[in-house]
This record gives structure tokens, C-alpha cells and sequence, in this order.
């Protein structure tokens, strides 16, 4: 299954600026981590538990960080290369709790950086929490922009597929006609733009596809040969996806309807023969 | 009048938006997606406008997509659809379930040709895509 945390919403330079909100996280499990990312387990919170581990595969021993999540960022030393690391937090009640991680501690560490990784959000409630004001909706938008910028410029640098360029410029686009025509569809659009990168990372064979936006401020693509092949795939915010297939049958079109997780998309379409033409 | 079955034999035009539409300009099943709590695509029934031609039909949805406050883009597109085509197409391409669409009058104050295809569940995926085959013509949005 497609894993919140495989896909950063910023890159280790701008990991400060950039940050998330897990929507439920009371039932979310981030077993690896986000790659120069700032996790924001925010509004005002109480009674979240969350691990911090360091993934490096070639780690061994335990050292336990000072986190303290009474701050807006964690205040935890540096991490020992080759030393996993472990922080549990309890009755956290700042409005907002926030911890760095990140993919590749390596990487980050040579830059000086502080790494930890988000193993698992325990437990946490939002009840209580005051309605949002048309300020805090403003702010929600902005950050959900910055997300999608961070989330851009890491298929710009990062995204191991030929098409990349181009397709960063198609999600600029699309970003600036969305918050121009309907910025209410932003809400959405950055854990369903997630959900399509890590759906590339695991299909970079596949063409430049058609990207749009739905009408629910999700990612839409498809990739068309023919009328009768087709296949289109709606990345839901939920780690889902609602895809559809038209491919020949017999002298007809079969028509193929469902939703999946994002990991299994492509073997939920690979019967339909969709990468036959679709992929390069 | 409102729930008046739109003929077959007549056409419906939809608005599509930049985000629903390809780079090159073609319209996408996201243009005919229900929005959360819409109960139906919206669209203007071409021939109630009484006008000559298409052209003038067209002109005169834009007049009333302008006045109804919808910013109307020139990279943005006016799909047009046979409403007997679609229905058709819909029906016999969902057998054996044969999904019936209805395209039904649904006027407001300030759009009189105002309908709706009703019959398109919210995160539908195929209908949209089976409708958006049936695109006859496509206009601009601006002349």
C-alpha cells in the first residue's frame, strides 16, 4: 500500500517552509518518513503520541532525542549517523507540533540538517477544536499552495521519469487556473497530487499522461490511444484511486470501473493490456 | 417548464473550465463530474433559446454564463452534446445495467435554458467518460 510518507511535500533546502496536516491521524501509521519534510501535527492537539525513528538502513543502537514538541519546530540535537533514534511525546497540547523528517538521513545530515523520521502517530483527537475562521481558511489555502509548490518542485528535481519538465509545468498550470477559478478545489489537491507522484515512482514507464483537475480538487489523468483504449485514473486524498479502463473486446469495448488503492492501480488495470499502450 | 424532459432530438452545451480540459484543448470526462452536493451536470438546452443558428446559441449562452457571474475564460470551451446521442450512448454502452440518463429542464431566475443531466453519481468515473464521447462540437468560451 501507498505510504503517506513516500513523497515529500518539500526537499531537504526547503523542508522549513513546508509542512502537512494528517487528516486522521489517529488512524494513520507513517512507517518510513518524509523525505526533508515538515510533519504538522497541528491545531490544537492533546493527547498525541508519536514516535520519531531514524531509518537508516545500516543503523544499529538506540539513542533517544529531546524532542520537544512544545515548540513550533523540534529542538533535538543532530542525529548520530548509523544510530536510530527514538522519541516518544505524550500530552501534547501546542498548537503546533511539528517535526522534521526525512527520507534519506544521509543526504540530509551532509547538510547539516536534523533528521527524524515519523514512525507512527499513536493516537490523537481533534474534538474540541474551535471552528475555522475565514483568516485560518486563508492560511489553510496558502500552506495547501505551498504544499503543492514543494510537491512540484520535487517532480521537477526528483522524479525519476522522462517527462518530468513537463509535466511540472502542466501542475504549475493547473495550480494557478485552480486558485483563480476555484480555489476551494485546493483543499484536496495536495494529498491527491502526493497520491499521483507516488502512482509515477511506481510507473515510470508510462506516458505523459493527460493531467487535469476534478471537480472534487483531485488529480485526473488518462492516457488515450483509441477510443476503446483508455484508461483514466482520479487520485483520491484517501490513498485511492478511481480508475477506469475501456479496452477492445471481442468487437466491442470492455469497460472496466473501480477504486483501489494507489499500490494496486496498476495491477488492477495490467488485464485490460492498458500498459501495452500506454507505456513507452 | 422545470422537469420537462429535454428532447432528444435537441442539444445541451456545457461550460468546460481550463482545469477540465487537455493542453491541447480537448474536453475531459472531469468536465461532466459532479461537483460535492450538486445533484446534477449543469447545462443550457440550446434550442429553448430560440435562436437561428448555432453561433447565435452559443453567443447567447455566453451572455447568460456572463450575467450569472461565471468569469468566462478564452482558453475555457462550450461542449456541445445531442441529448438523444447520449442518452443512447450512455444506456448501451452500461448493459446490462443500462444506466438512463435524464436531461431534465431545470430553469433559474436568471437562466431560463437552465437544465441538468441528472443520473451521474458524485466520483462517478465511467459515466462522465461515456458522456464526454458523445461531445458533438466545441466552442469557445470567448468569441
Amino acid at each position: 500500500m501507498a505510504r503517506l510518507e513516500e513523497i515529500p511535500y518539500g526537499n531537504p533546502f526547503i523542508f522549513e517552509d513546508s509542512s502537512f496536516t494528517l487528516p486522521d491521524f489517529g488512524e494513520r501509521h507513517v512507517d518510513t518518513l518524509v523525505s526533508g519534510a515538515t510533519l504538522m501535527v497541528g491545531g490544537q492537539t492533546t493527547g498525541v503520541r508519536v514516535f520519531v525513528n531514524v531509518t537508516d538502513p545500516g543503523a544499529s543502537g538506540v539513542v533517544v532525542a529531546d524532542v520537544d514538541l512544545q515548540k513550533e519546530r523540534t529542538a533535538a540535537g543532530p542525529v548520530r549517523e548509523n544510530a536510530p533514534l527514538t522519541a516518544n511525546v505524550t500530552d501534547v497540547t501546542s498548537q503546533s507540533v511539528v517535526l522534521i523528517a526525512a527520507e534519506s538521513p544521509k543526504i540530509v545530515l551532509s547538510r547539516g540538517g536534523v533528521v527524524y523520521v515519523c514512525h507512527s502517530v499513536e493516537s490523537g483527537s481533534l474534538e474540541g477544536a474551535s471552528p475555522v475562521s475565514p483568516f485560518e481558511e486563508l492560511d489553510q489555502r496558502q500552506g495547501n499552495e505551498q504544499k503543492i509548490r514543494n510537491l512540484i518542485a520535487y517532480v521537477r528535481s526528483s522524479l525519476d521519469i522522462p517527462y518530468r519538465e513537463q509535466l511540472a509545468d502542466r501542475l504549475k498550470f493547473l495550480l494557478e487556473v485552480t486558485k483563480e477559478e476555484a480555489p476551494e478545489e485546493l483543499e484536496q489537491f495536495p494529498e491527491s497530487l502526493r497520491n499521483f507522484v507516488v502512482f509515477l515512482r511506481t510507473a515510470p514507464l508510462l506516458k505523459y499522461p493527460d493531467v487535469v483537475v476534478s471537480p472534487s480538487g483531485n488529480i485526473r489523468t488518462q492516457w488515450q490511444a483509441a477510443l476503446n483504449k483508455h484508461f483514466a485514473a482520479e487520485f483520491l486524498p484517501t490513498d485511492q484511486a478511481a480508475f477506469v479502463v475501456f479496452s477492445p473486446y471481442q468487437k466491442g469495448t470492455k469497460r472496466v470501473s473501480g477504486i483501489v488503492p494507489i499500490s494496486e492501480l496498476l495491477e488492477a488495470v495490467e488485464p485490460q493490456n492498458v500498459l501495452s499502450w500506454a507505456s513507452e | 417548464m422545470k422537469g420537462d424532459f429535454v428532447p432528444d432530438t435537441d442539444h445541451v452545451s456545457r461550460y468546460c473550465s481550463r482545469s477540465r480540459l487537455t493542453e491541447e484543448g480537448k474536453v475531459t470526462a472531469a468536465a461532466f463530474q459532479l461537483k460535492e452536493h450538486e445533484q446534477s451536470i449543469s447545462v443550457n438546452w440550446l434550442e429553448f433559446l430560440s435562436q437561428p443558428n448555432r453561433q447565435a446559441e452559443i453567443a447567447e449562452v455566453r451572455k447568460v454564463l456572463t450575467s450569472n457571474r461565471i468569469t468566462l475564460r478564452r482558453t475555457g470551451r462550450i461542449a456541445v452534446l445531442n441529448v438523444g446521442e447520449t442518452r443512447n450512448h450512455v444506456y448501451s454502452a452500461t448493459h446490462p445495467d443500462s444506466k438512463d440518463l435524464h436531461i431534465l429542464h431545470d430553469p433559474l431566475p436568471n437562466d431560463s435554458s437552465h437544465s441538468g443531466i441528472f443520473g451521474v453519481m458524485m466520483d462517478d468515473q465511467l459515466i462522465p467518460e461515456l458522456i464526454v464521447q458523445t461531445v458533438k462540437e466545441i466552442h469557445p468560451a470567448l468569441d
